[in-house]
């Protein structure tokens, strides 16, 4: 291709076209806006580091359906009753983390945490080979039991049960935007 | 001078191993001082954003206007070593076809590619000096000997324009224009690609160069402190160029001569001696970018070694006489890259820990706060969004670790995009 096609191809392309000085001007009504906005979720971003991990949204996804039907909050809220004596669906919920202790995933997967419906008898199984300990909480109207299993993934309560059935759902920390510099999610 | 550069230098591999350290500390022993390093430079991002901002539209308000030219003398230099001959005739016809009063010189740097030929030709019929090294000695001895042994004694401003660059027909006497004013001592052109249709890479250099040019280069124009006149269009005061070729010709970094990066440094001569340099976007020039990513990286690899050398060589006298440029060099041009290493490697470390996340988080706000932070190029120059998409795309995947790369590699000679190491 000649220089003068190459350049006449440029041309037609980049050339130069200087906007007025109004439209410079009024384009300031969008960029100043646009500015305001960035700089507002990159400040909310970076505080969202702070922001608690939503548990309970990842909790809602695992209790298996049907399993809260007929239990009014109070009811589930009365200090008496849990999760784990439900008569539909004997279960609980566990916290286990997101990756294993060897390799890179398991260096990097420290931080992340999935939650995991399991039954009561599973639950037995689980912490015979684990530490543990117990908490509560409230997903909708219902206060569940949670137990958080100290030193196992996702991928060891899986193999531990024999199962990988079990259902599990990665905790998100709630923020504005996500920032690939998140500490809770690298 | 010497020392300092070299107690700079180092401060960047502390700032990049600190990086480093803070983002393994979340593993080892708390996550709160990467916390509060993330939180800190994210501040920054959004400080320096502002800080442009707020140029740009100093710039829109105000656009800065200059004398009209009134038929001082240009000497236009150009050092030109294994050029496409066709190519080159048409950069010396459009300097010669355009406006102005001019000294044309050209200086053949020991080509290897029978361009000789065709330059011999053009000299034997147009109105050119032309001046031949028997064998390549680089750019710096190139424009030395043109400004030292045969400018006319009455040029005002000399012009450098690489072998490969096309102007318009006003392009030289709008370049020199600012200079008459008498506290400019350099300005730069705007630079477009003849080749920017060729393919998909091309295009992403044209948005690399539109945001280069009309973001970052404007605004620095607007503090009067443009760091790089383009080797493509760059016009100096004559006098102020005689002064400092000797040392621009024998320019040392860590003990080491240097080679390439000719045209940062020579700009920062000029505003060492405390003149201001400025962008004039009117002023156009056309040149070719490489069209293969091994070409461009090649490019790159030079660039950022001299990007790193000459914002060193920038920190060692610029606060003195440009403070604000000292700041923007120290808090975001030279430490930015280095600093966000670790990020960096948390991102790198979530798209291989978390790869779902890469479609349902990163990658739409990443794309919403790009189009935000550079809301100009969908405004003003719509027909390069894509490319700013794959160049975004292309920064992070490979260009930000040329950065690293340069850091390791600063001291290093070569041209590396050409066959002899002295041509710079």
């Amino acid at each position: 291709m000649s220089v003068g096609t190459r350049r006449f191809a440029a041309a037609q392309r980049t050339a130069v076209t200087t906007p007025s000085r109004l439209r410079r001007l009024g384009a300031w009504i969008i960029i100043v806006p646009a500015l305001s906005l960035f700089s507002f979720s990159v400040i909310a971003g970076a505080a969202g580091f702070r922001a608690k991990p939503d548990v309970a949204a990842a909790a809602a996804e695992v209790v298996p359906k049907g399993h809260d039907e007929g239990q009014s909050a109070g009811e589930r809220d009365n200090g008496t009753s849990t999760s784990n004596d439900n008569h539909q669906d004997p279960g609980s919920l566990v916290v286990v983390d997101s990756h294993g202790e060897g390799g890179l995933p398991g260096l990097f997967g420290k931080g992340g945490k999935q939650v995991c419906w399991i039954s009561t008898s599973q639950l037995t199984r689980v912490s015979a080979v684990y530490r543990t300990s117990t908490s509560t909480i409230r997903v909708g109207q219902t206060t569940y039991t949670i137990v958080t299993i100290y030193g196992a993934s996702e991928r060891d309560l899986k193999q531990l049960l024999g199962t990988y059935s079990v259902k599990c759902r990665l905790v998100h920390a709630a923020k504005l935007f996500f920032l690939p510099f998140d500490p809770n999610l690298s | 001078m010497q020392r300092a550069q070299a107690a700079i230098y180092a401060a960047l591999f502390v700032i990049l191993a600190g990086s480093g350290l803070l983002f393994l500390s979340q593993y080892g022993t708390s996550v709160r001082f990467w916390v509060g390093f993330t939180t800190v430079y994210l501040l920054m991002l959004v400080v320096y954003t502002i800080y442009l901002f707020v140029l740009l539209f100093l710039h829109d308000v105000r656009p800065r206007t200059y004398p009209r030219y009134g038929g001082q003398k240009i000497a236009v230099i150009i050092p030109c070593f294994n050029e496409d001959p066709e190519l080159v005739e048409e950069s010396i016809r459009t300097v010669l076809d355009g406006e102005g009063r001019k000294q044309v010189i050209v200086i053949d740097d020991g080509s290897t590619n029978g361009v000789q030929s065709k330059l011999r030709e053009l000299a034997a019929e147009l109105s050119l000096s032309l001046h031949e090294f028997s064998e390549n000695r680089g750019k710096r001895e190139a424009l030395h000997h043109a400004v030292t042994r045969m400018l006319d004694d009455d040029v005002e401003f000399v012009v450098t324009i690489d072998s490969d660059t096309v102007l318009e027909r006003d392009a030289l006497v709008r370049v020199v224009e600012p200079l008459l004013c008498p506290e400019i001592g350099a300005s730069t052109g705007n630079v477009l690609l003849l080749n920017e249709r060729q393919n998909l890479l091309t295009r992403m250099v044209g948005t690399y160069y539109w945001v280069g040019l009309n973001i970052y280069k404007q605004a620095q124009s607007v503090i009067r402190s443009v760091v790089c006149c383009s080797g493509c269009l760059a016009a100096y005061r004559a006098p102020l160029l005689r002064e400092v070729i000797d040392e621009f010709a024998g320019q040392r970094f860590l003990g080491e001569p240097c080679t390439h990066s000719e045209d940062r440094h020579l700009t920062n001569l000029v505003l060492k001696r405390g003149y201001d340099v400025v962008y004039v976007a009117e002023a156009i020039s056309w040149t070719e970018t490489p069209s293969t990513v091994r070409g461009f990286l090649r490019q790159q690899r030079r660039w950022k070694r001299g990007y790193i050398r000459e914002s060193i060589y920038t920190l060692t006298y610029a606060w003195r006489c440009k403070k604000l440029l000292f700041l923007q060099i120290l808090l975001w041009d030279l430490t930015a890259p280095f600093l966000s290493f670790g990020l960096r490697i948390a991102l790198a470390v979530t798209v291989y820990s978390r790869p779902a996340l890469v479609v349902t988080a990163i990658l739409p706000s990443w794309i919403v706060l790009l189009l935000i932070r550079y809301i100009f190029v969908p405004i003003r120059a719509p027909d390069k969004l894509l490319g700013l998409l794959v160049y975004m795309l292309f920064y992070e995947g490979c260009m930000y670790w040329l950065n690293l790369w340069a850091l390791f590699t600063v001291k290093n000679r070569s041209w590396v995009t050409r066959t002899s190491t002295a041509q710079a």
